[in-house]
């Protein structure tokens, strides 16, 4: 590390540098997101329609409409109210119903990876396997998917029952279409594709817990259950947490499954917010709604803005209490060397 | 060379022009549209030919004052945009084999995987600073575009009078035509449907031998529903093929524009009518399953079905008929098609309970369009002269807009068609052409008929208590989506 | 660390029972792993079916593998959605140019944040710390009239530029300079003459590489995967990515030869497949070191 004396003339004779080295990512950044970022929000107060019609009666995305946009997604009657709270729903119920199996599994997953107890040759493999699903292009994902389970490709169903009789149940061919297969489709496409992601980082959650309280577990008899519920569980709380709000953000932008799960067409009961604001704020001249897909957006970015406050809530709360506790081995460590003697494991 | 080569070609295209303002020209005249060389015709041959020469010198000899083709000719590469190929495959083989024009010269690209996606795509497309020549639009949302100047030009710009447009279909021109009354598309196509059946059911169930006879039993709505009673009863078979087949033929007969003049959605008791037509079927058997254009084919080989509305464009070529199994898909070069399979034996076609008609492509002029001058003879081929119409339609089998061509084939008694036994489509399908009326379309409909449809497919289902939930589920859905629509 | 038992012998049970929940464990593993391979193989299995074939379901695969391939490269019906050479190029292009700009420039910026002091230098920080959790989809509108204005529709910029700001991976990048850059060595440097940018490059690069490449391999992955931002931008045939042209076979499926569009789908993911047969020990020791934040 550098002395006091030493920082002194640095600061005072690279900071231009600091200013140069950090400037392209600042002029980027406000360009291609703040300056977006701006407009979105400028847009979400202005119209919807580019088109002849919309200019004619005043309410296209040159006009300025104040909250008019706000009344239409969120108020009782509003024109897209249902279809929003709607896309709200199907979100969190998608978020829900993949992040819940998704953690437990990952938790069970890490405990045993990390339980040396237990014989486990090829690791490594089952880890490389885990987390390889996290790569696979989505669209290739939903387009499998579409193919073995889709209304009208549907090799499963066919064999199922036996040749490519249409009538004998529509229904059940549509399956994919209808409002809870296409969720749980969903749901399990995304469990398989972030369940690695989740156990690899609660393991390096786990590996950063004392290893000592384990051995003290262990010599004082606790049985695994114990140990999971007693202190994995209570130390892995901070990650966890993070865990949950950051795949609530993502949850949020959850986009290329449900939009390419039906070849193209969104299923209505798996369109997600972030499907909303895609198909508003696309289309003609006569469709592009910049003004709801606006609004939806800035709702969107306020909702994202408290999750990420929280997450860094949690997170500043566990860099403290990582130094609380360096701080306490510290003295510890003092101490024993006052007293002369000790040793560490 | 250069010279030499575009003189030739110069040549060819008097040669194609002449005998097309031959046929524009005359109206009445007989079916062998002729070669015959009266002192008018010769004269709109060299009017083209000064037209032609590109000395920018206005004909005053024609019989009709044509613009000059304003459009730049930069470029001799026609290119057009489309989302299906199946029309512009055959239309480019004749154009090549007919004109001194050759493949390369004609290119299209797909845009978008559907109508539908076309529609967006274009403008997209257009937005980022792309163009073609021409591009091929369908009814249902002809009006985005004919109504936006950004994207399009008028066709008299390539040299077109309005008279030119004459010769084909009325509500062909109309449809073509924007809301100042500017031509502005120009199809090959005319469009009118019918109701194609299964012989040997018919026959069986009520003894009809020839589609004459069966017409009897679908002449109307309450006798076809009697009929599909009866079929669904003795052969536990549908009379229809999909609920989209029924809505193409019901969509059309609508009497009222779906929006009004103030921009606000019209609902009348018409789609009521129809959506509870739709369940009757639907609950009753009276309809498959199936999904149009997806899972629709499977139904009918499978024997699900008694009947499918079609209309001309599924009889061609590469029409829908084509694709179902045991009809053999033809090389694109073959002149003639065959079905080995068992599929055409079994099968006729007859009006059924209502004219209608179904979509049909329109070419329009691209704003920025560089190659002019094969774009206007490729526009004239196709949409105007019955000459070169009537070859086109004797290859592809579609029902082109022209009346003297269509009657022409019906006369000369040469078109058979194997999908449907040998039976000539276009007899049924001239006489109903000149009953088309398109006159209540508007920019929204493609949108709106989407919306609709969706809702009568939950309503069917079970997903609606009654119609009324229904009508609310499609206003909320049209409100939510377009702006432009008042409340 | 990982646990360790030091009473293994204690009571005569316990080996047995140990032994009994390792079978159980690996069973769990075997069909986990199962489960997260048999999409792949299924991919593979239907790109090798012929279109008649396609429309039973199949575990083990037929022998139209290349047909569909040759179905795919020569078959008007797909050359006009989907050009596998092209697409593969494009999404090379974007996905390796975004890599570069990303490890680069987020090490410029994490440099220019740990090794000097300067004003701004913790609003700076926190700045990049608020905007790292803003997902790209509420810009979407903004974005979209944005690049219309300045005329960027169709064109490869506004999908790699964006690579030179990713806040998580300056963020990143700043903790792992934090704890493993040794800042003496840049005293040495200047000490030495080397100017700013070259110990940068010529010191402080090799000494990150690690850090690099894990990130390197990620902008990869993420930007090759990254299908909603480039069919927001991207319009012309010439342009498109695999993905993109995925979607474009997939949505015009029927009367079409689904050999073929299972042979594209299975083709688009063969590079990242690649990739990360080839690297997952970095990609995976990057997710444990939290180096994965969108």
């Amino acid at each position: 590390m550098a002395t006091a004396a030493q920082r002194r003339i640095k600061s005072v004779s690279y900071a231009k540098y600091g200013y140069i080295f950090i400037l392209p990512f600042f002029i980027v950044y406000f360009l291609f997101m703040v300056y977006p970022l701006f407009e979105t929000f400028r847009m979400s107060l202005y119209g919807n329609g580019a088109d002849k019609d919309s200019i004619k009666l005043g309410i296209s995305i040159q006009h300025y409409m104040g909250f008019q946009n706000f009344r239409d997604i969120l108020f009782k009657d509003g024109r897209n109210t249902a279809d929003f709270f709607a896309s709200i729903k199907n979100t969190l119920i998608i978020w829900g119903g993949n992040f819940l199996p998704q953690i437990s599994l990952s938790l069970l997953l890490a405990v045993w990876f990390t339980d040396l107890n237990v014989k486990m040759p090829g690791k490594g493999f089952f880890k490389v396997v885990m987390y390889m699903p996290n790569i696979i292009t989505a669209t290739s994902v939903a387009g499998l998917f579409y193919t073995l389970l889709g209304a009208d490709t549907s090799s499963v169903w066919y064999t199922i029952f036996h040749g490519p009789k249409s009538n004998f149940d529509q229904n059940l061919l549509l399956g994919l279409t209808s409002v809870w297969p296409a969720r749980l489709i969903v749901m399990f496409i995304q469990i398989w594709m972030w369940f690695g992601n989740t156990m690899i980082m609660l393991m390096s959650g786990i590996q950063g817990i004392n290893e000592s309280l384990f051995e003290a577990a262990e010599i004082d008899g606790a049985n695994a259950h114990q140990t999971f519920w007693r202190i994995t569980f209570p130390l892995l709380k901070t990650i966890m947490v993070y865990t949950l709000l950051t795949s609530m953000i993502g949850g949020l932008q959850m986009f290329d499954i449900p939009y390419m799960l039906n070849g193209g067409t969104i299923i209505p009961s798996i369109k997600t917010v972030a499907c909303f604001i895609y198909e508003k704020a696309t289309g003609t001249k006569a469709a592009k709604a910049y003004g709801w897909a606006g609004a939806a957006s800035v709702i969107m970015f306020f909702i994202t803005a408290i999750l990420g406050a929280l997450v860094f809530y949690v997170q500043r709360d566990k860099d403290a209490i990582e130094k609380k506790r360096k701080r306490k081995e510290a003295m510890k460590e003092a101490k024993r060397r006052a007293r002369g003697g000790g040793f560490s494991i | 060379m250069n010279k030499l080569k575009k003189s030739l070609a110069l040549i060819a295209t008097l040669a194609i022009a002449s005998s097309a303002f031959v046929a524009c020209g005359d109206d009445s005249s007989s079916s062998t549209a002729g070669n015959s060389s009266s002192t008018a015709e010769s004269s709109t041959a060299e009017s083209s030919a000064t037209e032609e020469s590109s000395t920018g010198e206005e004909s005053s000899t024609a019989e009709v004052e044509r613009p000059e083709n304003k459009v730049k000719n930069d470029d001799d590469k026609l290119v057009v945009w489309c989302w299906t190929d199946d029309d512009l495959k055959n239309m480019f083989k004749v154009f090549a084999d007919e004109t001194d024009y050759t493949a390369d010269n004609l290119v299209f690209e797909k845009i978008g995987g559907g109508g539908e996606e076309a529609r967006d795509q274009y403008a997209t497309y257009f937005d980022a600073g792309k163009s073609c020549d021409l591009f091929v639009l369908e009814a249902d949302w002809i009006k985005d575009y004919i109504d936006d100047d950004d994207y399009t030009a008028p066709l008299s710009d390539l040299g077109f009078a309005d008279a030119d447009f004459n010769n084909g279909y009325d509500y062909v021109k109309k449809v073509g035509t924007n809301s100042d009354g500017v031509i502005k598309g120009s199809s090959w196509q005319a469009t009118p449907g019918g109701y194609v059946y299964r012989t040997d059911i018919a026959e069986e169930v009520f003894g009809a031998k020839t589609p004459a006879e069966f017409q009897e039993y679908v002449k109307d709505w309450d006798t076809f529903t009697a009929s599909a009673a009866k079929v669904k009863e003795q052969k536990n078979m549908a009379m229809v093929d999909t609920l989209g087949g029924l809505w193409q033929v019901w969509s059309y007969n609508r009497s009222s524009a779906w929006v009004d003049g103030d921009n606000k959605l019209v609902i009348d008791d018409y789609c009521k009518k129809y959506a509870e037509l739709a369940k009757e079927y639907y609950d009753k058997g009276y309809v498959t399953k199936a999904v149009q254009w997806k899972t629709w084919d499977k139904a009918v080989q499978d024997g699900e079905t008694m009947g499918i509305f079609q209309c001309t464009w599924c009889f061609g070529k590469n029409g829908t008929l084509s694709g179902l199994e045991g009809n053999t898909k033809t090389a694109d070069d073959a002149t003639e098609w065959t079905v080995d399979g068992p599929f055409g034996k079994n099968w006729a076609f007859t009006q059924g309970p209502s004219g209608w008609a179904w979509g049909g492509s329109w070419l329009a002029l691209a704003k920025n369009a560089n190659s002019g001058k094969i774009a206007h003879d490729f526009v004239e081929f196709f949409t105007m002269n019955a000459d070169t119409m009537q070859k086109y339609a004797e290859y592809s089998g579609d029902f082109l807009n022209s009346p003297k061509a269509m009657k022409a084939i019906v006369d000369a008694g040469t078109n058979k068609n194997a999908y449907i036994g040998g039976q000539d489509q276009f007899a049924i399908f001239y006489d109903a052409a000149a009953n088309i009326k398109m006159d209540n379309i508007t920019k929204y409909d493609s949108t709106l008929k989407k919306y609709f449809n969706d809702n009568v497919s939950k309503y069917v289902e079970g997903n609606f208590a009654d119609v009324d939930a229904m009508l609310e589920g499609f206003k909320t859905d049209v409100y939510g989506n377009v702006a432009a629509i008042q409340k | 660390m990982s646990r360790r038992v030091t009473y293994e012998t204690d009571k005569g049970g316990y080996q047995t029972k140990l032994l009994i929940k390792s079978i159980l464990i690996y069973i769990v593993l075997v069909l986990l792993t199962i489960v997260c391979l048999a999409p792949l193989w299924l991919m593979f299995v239907q790109a090798s079916l012929s279109n008649k074939e396609s429309s039973h379901f199949h575990i083990l695969p037929s022998t139209h593998f290349f047909e569909n391939f040759k179905t795919l490269l020569n078959d008007p019906n797909y050359t006009s959605l989907y050009k596998p050479w092209r697409g593969l190029f494009n999404s090379f292009f974007v996905a390796a140019s975004c890599a570069a700009l990303v490890v680069f420039f987020a090490g410029l910026t994490a440099y220019g944040l740990v090794v000097y002091d300067f004003k701004l230098k913790g609003p700076a920080f926190v700045f990049i710390i608020a905007v790292m959790m803003i997902p790209t989809q509420v810009t979407t509108v903004g974005f979209l009239s944005m690049i219309a204005k300045f005329k960027l529709v169709d064109s490869f910029i506004p999908l790699i530029v964006p690579s030179i700001a990713p806040p998580a991976i300056v963020f990143f990048m700043r903790q792992y300079m934090l704890s493993s850059f040794p800042l003496d060595i840049i005293e040495a440097a200047r000490i030495d003459g080397s100017n700013e940018f070259r110990t940068f490059l010529t010191i402080s690069i090799p000494m990150m590489k690690p850090a690099f490449a894990v990130q390197a391999i990620f902008a990869f992955i993420q930007k090759w995967n990254d299908y909603y931002t480039q069919n927001l931008v991207l319009v012309s045939s010439k342009k498109w990515t695999l993905p993109m042209m995925v979607r474009n076979v997939s949505a015009v499926r029927n009367s079409i030869d689904h050999g073929a569009v299972n042979f594209a789908i299975f083709f688009s993911i063969i590079p990242v497949a690649l990739v990360y047969i080839f690297l997952s020990k970095f990609i995976i020791g990057g997710v444990a070191a939290g180096g994965v934040k969108e």
